[in-house]
């Protein structure tokens, strides 16, 4: 299972993405994304295949497993609106499939950054701490905390910045961390 | 399923926004799939010059490793088995992958159909697929290799090897040095060899098996990927030794079946005796006996339906508890087509038998029977829907 178990975590958080646009509920985007791993340990042949075409069966097992459960819960509201779920069935969601792929890289690099670099990251972006609260918490010096800050910028910047300017980056990222700034 | 190309866009979309210079191949197609699909120029150009990607928060903060924890604890069957072997693709692979599958789509395109690829009166389908037949690749070391396709009588090779329709022989051979021998089966195709011992091997399709031509005089030695089946000629002083995966299976004189297809490695004797030796210690399976070697775990028990050991080399699909997927495996070496799922299969097994001379419109309607799904036929791909 070494390598489903790769694929689950490379896949995750893109297909949650993915799942997300389609259904527009946060804690249930991970539930589809959970069953349609279910779908791809029960057909293993799809696994040695190249990773494209593993891909192309998550995400499609993914849109299936949405479009499911939009319909059941559109079923209560058919009378008021019939046309809610008509025309799903021909839609792939491409540009969903687009942001949710540029989403997963992004979170991939993320992940990548030493512990506690992401650590320091998470607690000043996400929870909004100040680097005294940070330093303390970790027991570090205002110092580490602010040079731990900028090494993970400088690697994120690294990574995403050669064809966007700076502002840019800022922008996305903040549009990940929803609403939260950088500085 | 969602096409590849779809996800081909996305990848190279993010590879852009990534900072990553597209090669003039990957430009090329980046190009070419936008034309395809204009819609998605303006997400793309959206997120590339504003900087601008709507992912919520609580996606972002997803902890992958609890998600893999909680999948793990509501799967468990999936995980009773060991670790086993991993296939390590890198993105760029299947990046790569995906590139060559649409190159390879313009040249089929263009160029000539497969033989095997015939018209279909009978079932209603696009196309049928004529099943496989005998041939093999024969790789002598520093030679040119020699193809054993649709021979007709019999062929004497030069240093005495005789080759068939469906058999190669090793008797009297003159070897001054005594180099490896490889006889590669592609798919579609089974092939037999008799080694210099005497030993019958039946070769199945996507298999290769390499030994010396002249068998050392402490022990005979065979590399296997894929699937054969030995009748080994009984020789006390010499141990007949298959190596397969990191397995080898070691006999004096017996029959038995070696399936190394998938990460879980088979071996089924018939009759005899034999011991095979994994990573992690090694068992004597008897006659009527299997073991299935899942990574580090080794179970044995007996065979419960000898006929199914022996079909596939006796020219048979047989299944006896196979589910759908399973049975496809097979069909897919021999008929060389592409199965793609439609809809999801349920795990139900069947029971059966179908002849491996048959074409595959014919294997297809016998499973429509069986399983009440659809088999589509489009080229040489099959879809079950």
């Amino acid at each position: 299972m070494d390598q489903f178990d790769r694929i689950f975590k490379d896949y995750f958080v893109r297909l949650c993405s993915y799942a997300h646009s389609i259904i527009g509920s946060e804690g249930v985007a991970e539930d589809m994304v959970q069953e349609a791993f279910i779908v791809l340990s029960q057909n293993k042949e799809v696994l040695e295949k190249p990773e494209i075409s593993i891909k192309s069966f998550l995400y499609g097992s993914v849109r299936n497993i949405c479009l499911n459960h939009v319909r059941h819960r559109n079923i209560g509201h058919r009378i008021q609106n019939e046309s809610v779920s008509d025309g799903l069935e021909h839609s792939d969601y491409l540009n969903e499939l687009i942001k949710a792929e540029i989403f997963g890289e992004l979170h991939k690099e993320l992940s990548r950054l030493p512990k506690q670099c992401k650590r320091i990251c998470e607690l000043i972006y996400l929870e909004e701490k100040s680097y005294e609260e940070v330093a303390d918490e970790m027991d570090l010096s205002i110092n580490t905390v602010k040079t731990q800050r900028q090494r993970a910028l400088k690697y994120l910047k690294s990574k995403f910045l050669a064809v966007l300017t700076f502002i840019f980056f800022i922008k996305i990222l903040w549009l990940i961390y929803s609403h939260l700034r950088l500085f | 399923m969602i096409s590849e190309d779809k996800i081909l866009l996305a990848e190279l979309a993010a590879e852009i926004v990534k900072g990553n210079e597209l090669t003039a191949k990957q430009e090329l197609i980046f190009q070419e799939l936008l034309e395809k699909y204009p819609d998605s120029k303006a997400v793309i150009e959206k997120t590339i010059q504003d900087g601008i990607l709507e992912v919520p928060y609580a996606i972002g903060r997803i902890d992958v490793d609890q998600e893999l924890s909680k999948f793990q604890a509501n799967n468990p069957e999936l995980y009773s088995k060991k670790r086993s072997g991993i296939y390590k693709y890198s993105w760029w692979l299947g990046t790569a992958a995906a590139i060559l599958l649409i190159a390879f789509f313009i040249i089929r395109q263009q160029g000539p159909t497969k033989d095997y690829i015939v018209e279909d009166k009978v079932y209603g389908q696009k196309n049928d697929i004529l099943p496989g037949k005998s041939g093999a690749v024969l790789e002598i070391e520093g030679e040119e290799s020699v193809s054993l396709n649709d021979i007709k009588g019999s062929l004497m090779l030069k240093n005495g090897l005789i080759a068939s329709s469906n058999t190669l022989i090793y008797k009297n051979i003159n070897h001054t040095l005594n180099p490896f021998h490889t006889l590669r089966i592609p798919i579609r195709a089974t092939y037999e060899v008799i080694l210099s011992d005497g030993t019958k091997v039946w070769v199945n399709a996507e298999s290769k098996i390499k030994y010396l031509a002249n068998f050392s005089k402490d022990e005979r030695r065979v590399i296997l990927e894929g699937q054969a089946y030995f009748d080994v000629a009984k020789d006390k002083n010499r141990p007949f030794i298959v190596e397969s995966n990191g397995v080898s299976v070691q006999a004096v004189g017996t029959e038995f079946d070696v399936n190394s297809y998938s990460k879980d490695f088979n071996v089924k004797l018939i009759e005899g005796k034999v011991k095979v030796s994994a990573k992690d210690g090694e068992i004597d399976l008897n006659a009527g006996e299997e073991v299935e070697i899942t990574g580090q775990m080794m179970k044995v028990g007996p065979i419960l339906n000898m006929e199914e050991a022996l079909a596939w080399k006796n020219g048979y699909f047989y299944f006896d508890n196979k589910n759908l997927n399973q049975i496809l495996e097979e069909v897919k070496r021999w008929y060389g087509v592409n199965i793609n799922y439609n809809k999801k299969i349920n795990q139900t097994r069947y029971f059966g038998s179908i002849s491996k001379h048959t074409s595959l419109a014919e294997v297809c309607n016998v499973l429509k029977d069986l399983t009440n799904y659809n088999f589509r036929i489009e080229n040489d791909d099959l879809y079950i829907e």
